[in-house]
């Protein structure tokens, strides 16, 4: 009886630490000024969306939120596209060939994101693109395509590879079999990754900062300009930021089974 | 003509030979099962034929026309596989009427087809259904279906059985074996248990380590294995073997047993190679039987009794060999003496280290 | 051998070589450039300096500290979740109401928003009105200054770090957890050990090939941190904070210095390779691989 009671102490103090900094940026966004600083903090206070309307009248932000809703979607759409394709085939290859690739895509996506950033911004310097969506949209699906890729390989692994036989004994060609049999039998996955790479790309930082220009800046680059040399608008900020997260919150707990899969995969198998 | 002939099909994975100079003619209307212990290359034969995987050298006539190089869907063969491989997001309407689809048949003519078949097996009320809902019978049953639904030059089975349970394996079984009988088609079948093998091929081809063993009917396969290892591998319980020597005494033909002074002797109708020559004797169950020991040619100890109902399967141990027989309920007990009466007219003889077959 | 190509094929081959090609020709680039003295604050020059860059890291000490502070970051980063992750994942390691709801919230720090786990974390730390200096009051203790001490900045970091990593190993050691079969540990119990032998002996070692990969994939992110340090600290104060891909940054967006970024970019390419490699070979020793 002792030992449930300590276990269900530690489980209280461990979700607390775990929600806590969450529920604090919530709940601050709906705070007064006079509220959010106050010492000792108040924990019952006068609900407003002063901070709301503050932020959804900044045009700045609410580009941003375009901007990412756009990026993030055409990005993902493309790479699970293009991972679909190259997953199926390399999942009908024998174990050999398909460990060459599977290494490949894997060892894509070890190097860090400023060896590639910074000759793409010089690029996009000299091109002129830095201001453009097609520049951030190529960037993000180049970047999802191996992700994709690995991931989509993992779901399609649980497709029996009789399927396939049959479908060609039954008389389908190679395209006949991805389109009708495997994309279908893998929906659930299918729409698992595209999730995953849109949660990436919408919390995706570094790419945005260094290749956005002033039209194409996503979320969490807008999010910075509340972090002035004035000092920082934590009501406007905490809004904005409940406004930025709510969204992908929501998109991962409807794949949370996948999440870890797709964090752990590739490696899984290196 | 054959509407399937094999012509010396080899092929390799690495230094590994799985099928080696594999030739098999099969003609018009019969069930041939390719059977074999698991790895034996069975399998990977019958894909073969479908064009699922490659062959290192030789070539596969079907219906007259060479199909070695032609692609899965070119060959006009259906397939029936031991996961039943039915798509899971496609009906059993579906399922079934996939491979006219692929051929671009239309919605009319795919719908008569599959509810054609979907008569002969019974099936009508599970069209609507997706695999996950069925049963496994009724999968398998999908599965076979999907393979009638076109009129193929042949029907290929990768053991479609071995995944039900018992009673619904007998009943599949009897099902195929009327089917192959109504619509009269060519059919090859792929399994491990002789028991199917025996009661649904017109011809049994036995395969090991990729060499075909003896091609037969299962009555042949049965009485007159082509070396030890058919032998051993059909019939159970397993057939009785006995090493000893041959030796021709004045005329009369006798066999020796290795570690024992008995002396057995053979029919003047046994051609055996010669004198003094290591062979191998092996018996069916049925042409040993216990007798009382004073008039036996044999006494052998009872080292385990089976019970099964009404006989028994009995364990004995000829001067040191195991034989399995079978007897009437209850007419030995275990650790007792028994004499044996051998049918030797009936023996197999075997060369010792070959294992090829001398009678 | 083959005689019929199958078509199988020609789904991934164009896509694996594009991706190929592109890799192949940025890396040439890349290492090209980072052979030369090029800087968009210097128009027009653009000479080819051999390994001078390379040979300049080495006597920058801005840059050894900045590679320093990333070892230490990752070390303790690593370290510290991969430990705590697998204490809080022995400790949950019971059947109680509610299991799969906690499982859905710890999920909530990974999916959060990197910059405004960064901008919680800076508010939380905020010397004046932040909620640590508060419980630290109330605690009895002196009031820090968390983001604002060279001494402390980095750690402060850290901690944010370990808040939105360490649910990630306890998710992941919980899935290998799941997927490992009880039978053993109960055969362990019928054998007489104890519970804490049971862990130890039995628990442990199944989960070893789940941990070796968790703790790969944090060694790998850490290296990498950016957002954290972006938003809390911006490698201040006094570049306390400055890990090597935040430096490399800093010499590629405030200095311009495209070359020698790069140099530092590729630096820490090879470092992560190295330390990749390093804790490929102790985890995953050749012979006796756990599964």
């Amino acid at each position: 009886m002792i030992k449930r009671f300590f276990f269900y102490v530690g489980l209280v103090v461990l979700l607390a630490a775990v929600l806590f900094p969450l529920y604090w940026v919530v709940v601050t966004s709906f705070k007064l000024p006079r509220d959010a600083f106050a010492i000792p903090p108040v924990w019952l206070f006068e609900p407003t969306l002063d901070n709301f309307r503050k932020v959804l009248a900044n045009q700045t932000f609410v580009r941003a939120f375009t901007n990412s809703f756009v990026v993030s979607i055409s990005s993902s759409a493309i790479a699970v596209a293009i991972g679909a394709l190259a997953a199926y085939g390399i999942t009908q290859q024998d174990a050999e060939k398909r460990r060459g690739q599977e290494k490949f895509i894997l060892s894509l996506r070890i190097a860090p994101a400023l060896v590639f950033v910074i000759p793409v911004y010089y690029f996009a310097v000299r091109l002129g693109a830095l201001n453009q969506h097609w520049l951030l949209i190529a960037v993000y699906a180049f970047i999802n395509v191996p992700f994709a890729i690995s991931l989509l390989i993992t779901f399609f692994d649980d497709i029996p590879r009789e399927l396939r036989d049959a479908a060609r004994v039954d008389g389908a060609r190679e395209f006949a079999i991805f389109w009708r049999i495997y994309l279908p039998a893998a929906r659930g996955g299918v729409v698992a990754t595209l999730i995953l790479c849109v949660l990436f790309t919408w919390n995706e930082f570094f790419v945005a900062l260094t290749l956005s220009g002033r039209s194409t800046q996503t979320l969490p680059v807008s999010i910075t300009s509340f972090l002035t040399f004035q000092g920082i608008q934590w009501g406007a900020l905490t809004a904005a930021a409940t406004l930025i997260m709510l969204p992908m919150l929501v998109l991962g707990i409807l794949v949370q089974g996948q999440i870890v899969r797709g964090m752990t995969l590739g490696s899984v198998k290196g | 003509m054959a509407q399937l002939s094999i012509r010396d099909v080899r092929k390799s994975y690495g230094s590994v030979a799985v099928l080696n100079d594999i030739s098999i003619e099969v003609e018009e209307g019969a069930f041939v099962v390719l059977l074999g212990p698991s790895g034996c290359g069975k399998s990977t034969l019958l894909h073969a034929i479908a064009g699922l995987h490659e062959i290192g050298s030789g070539s596969i006539v079907i219906g007259g026309r060479d199909v070695t190089d032609l692609p899965a869907r070119e060959r006009d063969v259906a397939m029936v596989f031991q996961s039943y491989a039915l798509y899971p997001t496609m009906s059993v309407r579906e399922n079934i009427g996939f491979p006219l689809k692929m051929r671009g048949l239309d919605k009319k003519a795919i719908s008569e087809s599959v509810d054609r078949v979907a008569a002969i097996l019974q099936i009508e009320p599970l069209l609507e259904r997706r695999p996950r809902e069925l049963s496994g019978g009724q999968r398998q049953r999908v599965a076979i279906g999907r393979a009638l639904v076109r009129d193929p030059k042949l029907f290929l089975f990768d053991e479609p059985l071995s995944n039900l349970d018992a009673a619904l394996r007998g009943d599949l079984r009897a099902e195929i074996k009327r089917l192959h009988q109504r619509i009269k088609r060519t059919m090859v079948y792929v399994t491990h248990d002789q028991i199917e093998a025996m009661t649904l091929a017109t011809k049994i081809v036995i395969l090991n380590r990729g060499v075909v063993q003896q091609i037969g009917t299962p009555q042949e396969i049965y009485f007159n294995p082509a070396n030890l290892f058919v032998a051993r591998f059909i019939g159970s319980p397993p057939i009785t073997l006995l090493e000893g020597k041959t030796a021709n005494r004045n005329g009369e033909l006798l066999f020796k047993l290795s570690n024992s002074d008995v002396e057995l002797s053979m029919p003047q109708s046994t051609n055996l190679a010669g004198d003094e020559t290591e062979t191998i004797l092996g018996l069916r169950p049925e042409n040993i039987q216990i007798v009382r020991e004073g008039n036996a040619s044999l006494s052998a100890t009872v080292d385990l009794v089976e019970p099964t109902g009404p006989e028994d399967i009995v364990t004995l141990n000829v001067q040191g060999a195991p034989s399995v027989i079978r007897t009437a309920a209850g007419m030995t007990t275990q650790g007792s003496s028994v004499g044996l009466e051998l049918d030797l007219g009936k023996a197999l003889l075997f060369e010792s280290g070959s294992g090829t077959r001398l009678s | 051998m083959a005689k019929r190509t199958d078509p199988s094929r020609f789904f991934y081959q164009p896509i694996i070589a594009v991706l190929s090609l592109t890799s192949l020709v940025l890396t040439v680039y890349v290492v090209w450039l980072s052979l030369r003295d090029l800087s968009l604050m210097r128009a027009g020059r653009d000479t080819f300096v051999g390994i001078d860059n390379y040979i300049r890291f080495f006597n920058d000490p801005r840059g050894l500290w900045a590679l320093w502070r990333t070892v230490l970051f990752t070390v303790l980063a690593t370290s510290i979740e991969v430990v705590l992750g697998l204490a809080i994942v022995l400790f949950l390691d019971r059947n109680f109401a509610l299991k799969r709801l906690v499982r859905t919230l710890l999920l909530v720090p990974i999916i959060m928003t990197p910059v405004v786990v960064g901008l919680t974390w800076r508010f939380i730390f905020d010397p004046a009105s932040g909620m640590a200096n508060y419980l630290l009051s109330r605690l009895g203790f002196d009031a820090m200054d968390w983001l604002g001490s060279p001494q402390v900045a980095l750690y402060s970091v850290l901690i944010a770090d370990i808040w939105q990593w360490t649910p990630f190993v306890i998710l992941l050691s919980m899935a290998a957890l799941d997927s490992a079969p009880s039978d053993p540990l109960d055969a362990a119990r019928v054998d007489g050990a104890r519970e804490w032998q049971v862990t130890w002996y039995v628990l442990l070692p199944m989960l070893r090939r789940a941990i070796a990969i968790v703790a790969l994939i944090r060694a790998i992110d850490s290296i990498k941190a950016f957002d954290l340090f972006y938003i809390m600290t911006r490698g201040g104060p006094a570049l306390s904070t400055e890990t090597l891909n935040f430096y490399g940054y800093v010499v590629a967006f405030t200095n311009f210095e495209i070359s020698y970024s790069l140099t530092v970019a590729l630096i820490l390419t090879i470092f992560t390779n190295v330390a990749l490699l390093a804790m490929y070979g102790v985890l995953f020793p050749k012979n006796g691989e756990p599964r």
